[in-house]
C-alpha cells in the first residue's frame, strides 16, 4: 500500500473515478480507522444535551463509546467508556446526571472529568499506585462551535475552527437560530440511532455533496409531505450550489430572493409567522448575505449537517467495512414556540431517519451500492465521480463554487482528503 | 383482575381481537389503502424511541411527546406512506418486503370517553418480521397501545402507540408498516 500505483487504482485523480475496493476492504477500513478517525475533529453531540453541571451523554468517536459530561468548571469533557482497571464500561446510561462514575465491576470511581477518585481497598494497593496515572483516557482536544461538541484525538490538530477553514461561516448560521442573530438552537431530546449495512463513506457523500442523487426521491416529492400545501418534501427552494472549501469538507448553499416573503410552514399558522419574522429579521440583519444560507454540509470525515429543511446533526459511526451506526439529532430554535417545535419535530422526523419518508430510499441505495462494491468480479471496474459542472467565485458562498448544483466535484475533494490522510 | 367478566366483556373483547388480527392480515396482504382506512382521520400513529436508562426512570424510558420519536404520524402523513408505497418507485420497498405481523397478549385495558365518543383501550404485543430481496430479514418487538373508536363503518383506530425493544434500531429502515 502507499505505492503511486496502489493510489492510481484507489483515489484516480485524473480520471475522478474511484476503486470500489475503498468501500469494503477490511485493511482500508482499519486504516481509516487509524489515520483518519484517530486524528481528525469528530462531532460528539451538542451542548443541549448536557446543560448542566453533572450532565452526561453517551457518543462514540469512530468505533468507540465516548462519554460527553460536563463538569463542575463548566466545560464539556470527553473521554472513553472504558474502565482503566480491566476495560468495563464505567457508565450504561445513555444520558443522565450524576457526580461519579462507578464502575460496576470492581467498583473504580470516576469523577465528570474522567479522574480516578477512588478504588476500593486501596490500602492492598502498592505505594507507587497513583490515582492520578489511572483516569479515563481523555480526548488529546474538545471544540465547541456554535452549540456543537467536538473531539480528537490527535494532540497536533489544528485548532477546530483552523480546520473548519472556509466552512466555518456557513456552518456558524446554518447552527444558529433562524433569525441570523446570536440566538441558539437546541437539540430535540432523543436520539435516533440505528443499524444500517453499508460503508459510512456513502452517508458522508450524501451529507456533503451528492444532490445527483435527488432523483431517487421522487417517490416522496410524489406523496408531498412538505411543510405546505402541494409541495414535494420541501418548501420550494432557490438554486443550489455547491462548494468544497479544504480539508475534505463539502457544502452546500442556497439562493433565494429577498425582497418576496418565503411563505414556508404554511400548513402550521404559528411555525409560519414565526419562520417569516425571524426571515425579516435575518434580511435586516445580514442584508445581501441572508439570501445565500448553507443548508448541507459534511465536515470530514463523518459530521453530517441538514440546516434548514429539516434540521439535524447526522452521524454515520463506521462499524465496520459493511456496516454503520447511524445518528440523527434534530434541532430548532430555542426560542420558537412550543407550537412550531411540535410541527417542525413531526415534519422533520416524517422526513429523516429510518422512519422518514425521504431517508428510506437512501438507506436502500447505500445498502446495495455498498454490496455492489464488494461484487468481485467488477473489482476492476472503479465508481464515477466525473459530473463537473465547472466553478467561479461567489460574493457570498466561499471557495470554487459550482455554478450548476449537479455536480460532483464535492466528493472528489472528500476522497483527494480521504487518500491525502491515508497516505495513498 | 379482581372483577368478574361478563358476557359482554367476553364480546368485546373477542370483537377487538378480531377487528386487529384483521388489521394485521389486512396489511400483510398489502391491501394498503384498505388498511388506511382503518384508522380515524385524528389518528395520531407514534412510536417514540426507548432509551437506556437508570431503574428509578424505568417508566419514563421513552422519548415524550416534543421529543424526537422513530415515528409520529397524523393522518395527512399515514396517508402519504401509502401513497409513496403505492408510486411504485418508493426504492425502500419495490419490490415490496414480505412482511408478517404477528399479535398477541391482547387485552382490552379500560374504556374512556374522549371527545368523539368512547375509546377502548387496548394493549397488545406485536412482532414484526420483514424480509425483502434474499435476505432473511430483520424482526421487530414490541407493545402497543391502541384506542379504538365504534363508528358507522364498525371499529377504527384513532390513536396507536409502538414501544419497540429496541434503543438502537437492528433494521435499516422503517419503510415497512410496523
Amino acid at each position: 500500500m502507499g505505492t503511486q500505483s496502489e493510489a492510481t487504482r484507489l483515489v484516480d485523480r485524473d480520471r475522478d473515478v474511484i476503486s470500489r475496493r475503498i468501500f469494503h476492504d477490511p485493511d482500508i477500513y482499519e486504516r481509516e480507522l487509524e489515520l483518519i478517525f484517530r486524528k481528525s475533529w469528530l462531532l460528539v453531540g451538542h451542548e443541549s444535551q448536557i446543560p448542566n453541571v453533572g450532565d452526561f451523554f453517551l457518543s462514540r468517536m469512530g468505533e468507540d463509546q465516548v462519554i460527553l459530561s460536563r463538569s463542575k468548571d463548566g466545560k464539556a469533557n470527553v473521554f472513553l467508556n472504558t474502565c482503566r482497571h480491566k476495560g468495563m464500561r464505567v457508565c450504561r446510561y445513555d444520558e443522565g446526571n450524576t457526580k461519579l462514575f462507578h464502575c460496576p465491576y470492581h467498583s473504580w470511581t470516576y469523577d465528570l472529568n474522567g479522574d480516578l477518585r477512588g478504588v476500593p481497598e486501596r490500602e492492598s494497593y502498592p505505594e507507587s499506585f497513583n490515582r492520578k496515572d489511572w483516569g479515563l483516557i481523555k480526548v488529546a482536544k474538545v471544540a465547541t462551535f456554535r452549540g456543537t461538541v467536538w473531539a480528537t484525538w490527535n494532540s497536533d490538530a489544528p485548532a477546530f475552527e483552523d480546520y473548519l477553514g472556509d466552512a466555518k461561516e456557513g456552518l456558524w448560521y446554518g447552527l444558529g437560530a433562524w433569525d441570523g442573530g446570536d440566538g441558539e438552537v437546541e437539540v430535540y431530546g432523543g436520539v435516533q440511532k440505528w443499524n444500517i449495512p453499508c460503508n459510512w463513506k456513502f452517508v458522508s457523500e450524501n451529507s456533503g455533496g451528492d444532490p445527483l442523487h435527488n432523483i431517487s426521491h421522487r417517490s416522496t416529492d410524489l406523496s408531498k409531505i412538505g411543510p405546505r400545501e402541494g409541495v414535494g418534501r420541501r418548501d420550494p427552494f432557490g438554486e443550489l450550489f455547491l462548494t468544497a472549501t479544504g480539508n475534505g469538507h463539502g457544502l452546500i448553499f442556497e439562493r433565494v430572493p429577498l425582497d418576496k416573503p418565503r411563505e414556508h410552514y404554511q400548513l402550521s399558522r404559528i411555525t409560519s409567522e414565526y419562520f417569516e419574522d425571524c426571515w425579516r429579521r435575518r434580511v435586516a440583519r445580514l442584508g445581501e448575505k441572508a439570501g445565500s444560507p448553507m443548508v448541507l454540509a459534511n465536515i470530514f470525515p463523518n459530521a453530517g449537517f441538514h440546516t434548514q429543511q429539516p434540521r439535524a446533526l447526522i452521524m454515520a459511526h463506521p462499524a465496520g467495512p459493511r456496516a454503520c451506526q447511524a445518528w440523527r439529532m434534530f434541532f430548532v430554535d430555542k426560542d420558537a414556540p412550543q407550537e412550531a417545535k411540535d410541527f417542525l419535530r413531526s415534519y422533520y422526523i416524517s422526513y429523516s431517519g429510518p422512519g422518514g419518508m425521504t431517508e428510506q430510499d437512501d438507506m436502500e441505495n447505500w445498502n446495495y451500492a455498498s454490496e455492489g462494491a464488494r461484487v468481485r468480479a467488477a473489482q476492476g471496474a472503479p465508481f464515477s465521480y466525473v459530473a463537473n459542472t465547472g466553478s467561479y467565485s461567489d460574493p457570498f458562498i466561499p471557495g470554487k463554487v459550482s455554478k450548476w448544483w449537479m455536480t460532483e466535484r464535492n466528493n472528489v475533494a472528500f476522497y483527494h482528503a480521504w487518500a491525502d490522510r491515508l497516505g495513498y | 383482575m379482581d372483577k368478574t367478566l361478563t358476557v359482554e366483556d367476553l364480546l368485546l373483547a373477542r370483537e377487538v381481537e378480531e377487528f386487529l388480527y384483521r388489521e394485521a392480515d389486512t396489511i400483510d396482504s398489502r391491501h394498503f389503502e384498505e388498511w388506511l382506512a382503518l384508522f380515524t382521520d385524528d389518528i395520531r400513529y407514534w412510536v417514540p424511541i426507548r432509551k437506556n436508562l437508570a431503574f428509578n426512570q424505568r417508566f419514563e424510558d421513552a422519548t415524550d411527546e416534543h421529543q424526537t420519536a422513530w415515528i409520529d404520524d397524523n393522518h395527512m402523513t399515514l396517508t402519504a406512506r401509502v401513497y409513496q408505497v403505492m408510486t411504485k418507485i418508493h426504492w425502500a420497498e419495490e419490490p415490496l418486503s414480505r412482511v408478517s405481523h404477528l399479535v398477541t397478549n391482547v387485552l382490552i385495558d379500560r374504556i374512556e370517553e374522549g371527545e368523539r365518543g368512547a375509546e377502548i383501550v387496548v394493549k397488545s404485543k406485536l412482532l414484526v418480521r420483514r424480509s425483502r430481496m434474499e435476505e432473511a430479514g430483520e424482526m421487530i418487538v414490541g407493545r402497543r397501545e391502541d384506542r379504538i373508536r365504534r363508528t358507522g363503518d364498525g371499529l377504527r383506530i384513532c390513536s396507536r402507540k409502538i414501544l419497540i425493544d429496541q434503543a438502537t434500531l437492528s433494521a435499516k429502515n422503517l419503510s415497512f408498516f410496523l
